[in-house]
Formats: C-alpha cells, structure tokens, sequence
C-alpha cells in the first residue's frame, strides 16, 4: 500500500489531475513512495511518506499540499514550504532507499534558494503586470482589451460582451465575435451587470490560473464600461448602416422616378409636339391656326423644360449613364462662374460614391453661385488610395457653414453614411470643401 | 437622302419617320436599339442617323456609345444624336476632335420641322447641329474678365449661331442680315477672341465650344 491507502496507478491519476487543476506536474516515484510536484513557475517540491491524511476525493487541504496550493496561489511562500516539506522529508521516513531521498531531499533544499528567487521573479512580474492593469483601468483604458492583453501576454487576446439586443457577442468596436469551440481558449467574467462577457485567449493561459484570475477579476472592474462602448460602437455602426440604407433606397426611387418621368410624361410630350408641328406645316395656308398651333408647341417646350429641371434635380442621368468625368464637365459648364475643372478618376466607381461625389460638386457650385460673390472656381476630383477626393475652392468672400445650410449638412450626412468625410473652409478670401470618399 | 432611326420609344420612332418621309427622305431603318441599329448599316450605309442617347438594354450610354462606333467606322455618315437632356459634357465626348457631321439636340427640337429638317440635313452634309442651349448656358456664365466683353450684342448673337454649327447662309437668314454681313461679323468676333480662323463652318463649332469652356 502507497499512501493514502491508495493502489498507486489511482494515487497517480489523482495526483495528475490535482496537479493540472493548480497549473502543475505531478510526477509519484515508484509505488508512489514519493511525489514530485512542479508548480507552474518550475519550482519543484518533492513530498515523502508519511503523508497526512487525506481525503483524495476533495481538494487537499492537509500540510504538505496546502504548502503546495500556497505555493502555487502565493510564490512567496515557496521558501517556508520547502523548509517545512524538507522537515517532513527528512528523518522521518526510514527504508532502503533513506540515503539516496536524503540526498534529494538535500539536494533540493540547495536548490531552494534559485527555485525562490525564480518563483519571486516570476511572481513579481505577474505582479506588475497585475498592477499596470488595475492602475491602467482605473485610469479608465480607451482599450480595455489591449491591457487585458498586456497583462496576460496573449496578443491574440479578444474580450467579447453579449449585447442582448443584437443577440450576438461583440467585440469593443461593437463588430460581431463568433466564440472559439475549444472551451479551454474561453473564460467569462464575472462583472457587476447581468449580462456576460467572456475573454478569447491562447489555451495555454489555462497553465497560468492565478494570473488569469487576477487578470478576469480586475477586468470586472470596469466590465460595465467595456459593454456600454461596444453597444455604443455597435449601435453607431448600425445607424450608419441604417442611413446608408435609407440615402440608397432614395437615391433608387428618385433614379425610377426620372426613369418613368422620361419613358412617360417626356416622350409623350415630345411625340404630341411632333405631331403638332407636323400639322402646323400642313396647313401653311391658315395663319390664324399656325400661330395657335405655335402657341401650343410653345407651352408644350415650356413644360418640357420644366419637367427637364425636375428629372434632373431628382436623378443627374447624366451621371449613372456616363459617369464623373462627363457629368461633372456637364456641371461646371452650367455653373454659375468659370471653373476649372480637374477629374482624375479610373473608369467608373461605386454608384453610391459617384453620386455622393457629384452632389458635392453640385452643391458647392450652386453655393458659390448664391452666396459667395466669386467669380472663379476650381473643382478637383482625385482617386488615390482607396478614396475619392474632392476638392471645390471659390474665390467669393466666404460663409458657408455646414452647420447652417442646409444643403451643406444633407451632403456632410451623405458622405458620412458612406464612411467618408465633408469638411468645409470658410474665410474673406473663399471657401474650400472638401470631401473624402472611401471607394473600393 | 438615305436616313436611319434609332429610337425606343414606338410614338416618336414612327412620328419621326413619317416627317422624314413627308420630306422625301429615304427612310432605310427603323431600329428599336443599338444593335439593331449596328445590323441595318451593315446591309446599307445611310447619309445619316438619327440616335436616341437613351436605348435598350440599360438605358444608359447605348445610343452614345453607337453614335461613337459609326462616327468611328462610317465617316462618311453624318450622325444626329437626339436627348431629353443636353449636357456639355457629351457633347465634348461625342464631338472629339472634330464637329464634322455630328449633331446633338434636345428631342424638343423635332416639333420645329422645318428647323429641324436643316439640321438633319446639314449634318447629313458634313456640318454640325448643336443645340443652342449648350452655347446659351456657356456664354451666361458671370465672369469678371469676361472674355465676351469686347463683342458686340450682335456678335454675341452671331456667335451662339455660330457655334450651333450654323452656316454663315443659315445665321444671314435667321438675323435677316446679307451674307456679307455675318462674314464681317465671324472675322471679327474671331480677331476679338484671338481665334485662329479656321474656315470651316464645323471646325468653328468645336472651336468656340473650347474657348469658351475654359
């Protein structure tokens, strides 16, 4: 019989998997006359018979592997342990093999000292590091999950909060998360609010139980916080779809409108002027009719200038027919003032993005036309680097402000739902807007 | 005269053709869209077409885009692109280079027979018909240093003819004024610009669309 009254192979398999739960080896000598214990900074201690009694089902409470878990819960009591477990070691035990376990015994009690200082180094970094964390979340982290990565050295390290109302995990940005299927790379944390949040880590951490604690209990603190900024992320992203979505579906009904406008109501008032005019030249012989008939083809030119303008101000065809270049020459020609125009834009991109762009345009020209006083202007359209730049400078006195008119804030929320940027430059010697469009 | 239409709308296809048939064109083809339009020149080259921008399948550049390729492959054929919407931008597209037998006006323009039986005829001849709006909208714009300043009211007038593609004999009739008379004109508003002159009536029209875009 071994200790605790044990067949060795249970003894051995018990002892593994206590060893494991507390981030260590257990490696039991023959018959489990001995066991060596290496705890997760590698100090090694090594436990003789007699063992105290134990009750191998619960957790070992008894000396030696009290010493053990204070070992491993708190380093700097490794030295006190080893004096004590060499006490135990030493004399006690009687038998064949006394000489050589005195030997290991002292052996390792000559080791204790580098095992010590091993274990503090190893502790005092993960104290550190603990300690960086608590003062850098206390200082409210923009981050949280770059210092929770720091502490625990996982690069990888992902935090997930479950937003209830998106039914999904989601990252700080708000961005959906899927959690890994080994459960090993998964910890929750337990935070103040009733919603959960877990931390996506290396499976190796697992080795490192009390760091990851400390990390997981120092993360509760400001968990909450954590949460509210990826529901705010995530709520931000979703309007921003929301209003992208809502731009494009009226963009496409103004798109149909002018599409019907122009299959219907206009080529039907250009067919009835044709045929007018075509009776009008056969009756060359009654003035009082021709003047009439003139006077009719007239009204119908008028209505067919009219109903041109709304076309236009609902849907430039111009635009989604032959793109940038064409549709802004077309503009800058209609413009107001002289401008000079630059377009540098490779064949066509997103529509979303052509008619953001030329809206800028549109709307700075006829800004400059209304208010500005200028009497030149320069509109610039670069694509370099993933993003369309545009660029409309006047020469006027000035006053646009996007925050009054109202025309300049419907582009800046334009461009905004598309990801991009409206920035608007006012002085006595003009005014400069610019917008940054993402195009893929 | 042989001419063919491409246009999708029934109404004003078959309108058009009847007026050109009243006039004593030939009428060769009636196409609904491009390809169409592609297939009946291979079988008989017209003087000219007449092209709506807008056709099937999308609606978008086809008529344009055909406009383009018989200009290209068939100069010998003048090419009359009709719109519901005239924009400078594909007028300096479809023009390129050269305004010779090209014309691009409003569909309104049709109701005007007579007027626009010129225009079909010119181009089919080698000259040009822009639609005065172009030129109107350009020569409108507030300028500080207009370059237009030294022109006459009456040479600005002559000017917007001139640049519609019309011939010195079509802007004597319309201002009711001799031959004679517009020649003066044209050389002057040309000295006034710093124009080279060019001689050609379809050479001045790209001419003063390009000066007066800058």
């Amino acid at each position: 019989m071994t200790a605790y009254d044990l067949p060795p192979e249970r003894l051995e398999r018990w002892l593994d998997r206590w060893a494991q739960q507390h981030g260590g080896v257990a490696r039991t000598e023959s018959q489990a006359a001995a066991v060596t214990f290496t705890a997760p900074d590698g100090a090694t201690v090594r436990c003789e018979p007699p063992f105290p009694p134990l009750d191998p089902a619960s957790a070992p409470g008894d000396p030696p592997f009290a010493a053990l878990l204070a070992h491993v819960r708190r380093p700097r009591t490794v030295g006190v342990v080893l004096v004590r477990l060499g006490g135990y070691g030493v004399g006690i035990f009687e038998g064949p093999s006394f000489p050589t376990v005195q030997q290991i015994s002292l052996a390792l009690l000559g080791l204790a000292p580098v095992a010590f200082v091993a274990g503090l180094i190893h502790a005092q970094l993960a104290r550190t590091a603990i300690g960086d964390l608590v003062v850098e979340l206390r200082a409210d982290p923009a981050d949280l999950r770059t210092s929770l990565a720091r502490a625990l050295r996982d690069p990888s390290l992902k935090l997930a909060y479950w937003l209830p109302q998106f039914g999904s995990w989601a990252d700080q940005d708000g961005k959906p998360v899927a959690l890994p299927i080994d459960r090993r790379r998964v910890t929750p944390i337990e935070g103040k609010g009733s919603h959960p949040a877990v931390l996506i880590h290396h499976p190796g951490l697992r080795n490192e139980p009390e760091l990851l604690d400390s990390v997981v209990a120092a993360a509760a603190m400001t968990l909450e916080t954590g949460r509210l900024q990826a529901e705010l992320r995530a709520t931000v992203d979703e309007l921003r779809a929301s209003r992208e979505r809502v731009i494009e579906a009226g963009q496409k009904e103004r798109q149909r409108l002018e599409r019907d406008l122009h299959d219907g109501a206009q080529q039907r008032l250009v067919a009835l002027s044709l045929s007018l005019g075509v009776l009008q030249g056969k009756l060359v012989a009654n003035p009082d009719l021709t003047a009439e008939l003139s006077q009719a083809r007239q009204q119908i030119a008028v209505s067919l200038a009219e109903l041109r303008d709304v076309a236009r101000g609902l849907h430039p065809a111009v635009l989604s027919a032959h793109g940038l270049a064409v549709a802004l020459e077309s503009l800058a020609a209609r413009a107001p003032v002289p401008v000079r125009l630059s377009v540098n834009v490779n064949g066509r991109v997103a529509d979303a993005t052509e008619v953001a762009a030329y809206y800028v345009v549109c709307e700075s020209l006829t800004n400059v036309g209304k208010h500005a006083e200028a009497s030149s202007a320069r509109v610039d359209v670069d694509q370099s680097g993933g993003q369309i730049v545009v660029e409309v400078v006047d020469d006027g006195r000035g006053g646009a402000d996007s925050d009054h008119g109202s025309g300049l804030r419907g582009l800046a929320d334009r461009v905004e739902a598309l990801g991009g940027c409206l920035r608007v430059w006012t002085s006595r010697d003009g005014t400069r807007v610019r917008a940054e469009l993402p195009c893929a | 005269m042989r001419v063919a239409i491409a246009e999708d709308s029934v109404l004003l296809r078959e309108g058009l053709a009847r007026l050109l048939a009243d006039a004593d064109f030939d009428v060769v083809a009636r196409c609904g869209d491009a390809d169409e339009l592609r297939r009946a020149l291979r079988d008989e080259v017209p003087d000219v077409v007449i092209v709506d921008i807008r056709l099937p399948p999308t609606h978008t550049d086809e008529g344009l885009q055909a406009a383009l390729d018989i200009r290209h492959d068939h100069p010998g054929t003048g090419v009359l692109v009709l719109s519901q919407y005239v924009e400078f931008g594909l007028a300096m597209k479809l023009l390129g280079d050269s305004a010779e037998g090209v014309g691009y006006l409003l569909k309104d323009r049709v109701s005007d027979v007579p007027e626009f039986l010129g225009a079909v005829r010119r181009v089919a001849a080698g000259g040009s018909a822009i639609d005065p709006t172009i030129v109107s909208t350009l020569v409108s714009r507030r300028r500080n240093d207009d370059p237009l300043g030294p022109l006459t009211r009456r040479e600005r007038e002559v000017l917007e003819l001139m640049a519609a593609g019309n011939s010195n004999q079509g802007i004597a009739d319309q201002l009711v004024i001799t031959v004679r008379a517009v020649e003066k004109y044209v050389s002057s508003i040309f000295d006034k610009l710093a124009l080279p002159a060019t001689g050609s009536e379809s050479r001045r029209v790209l001419a003063v669309l390009l000066f007066l875009r800058t």
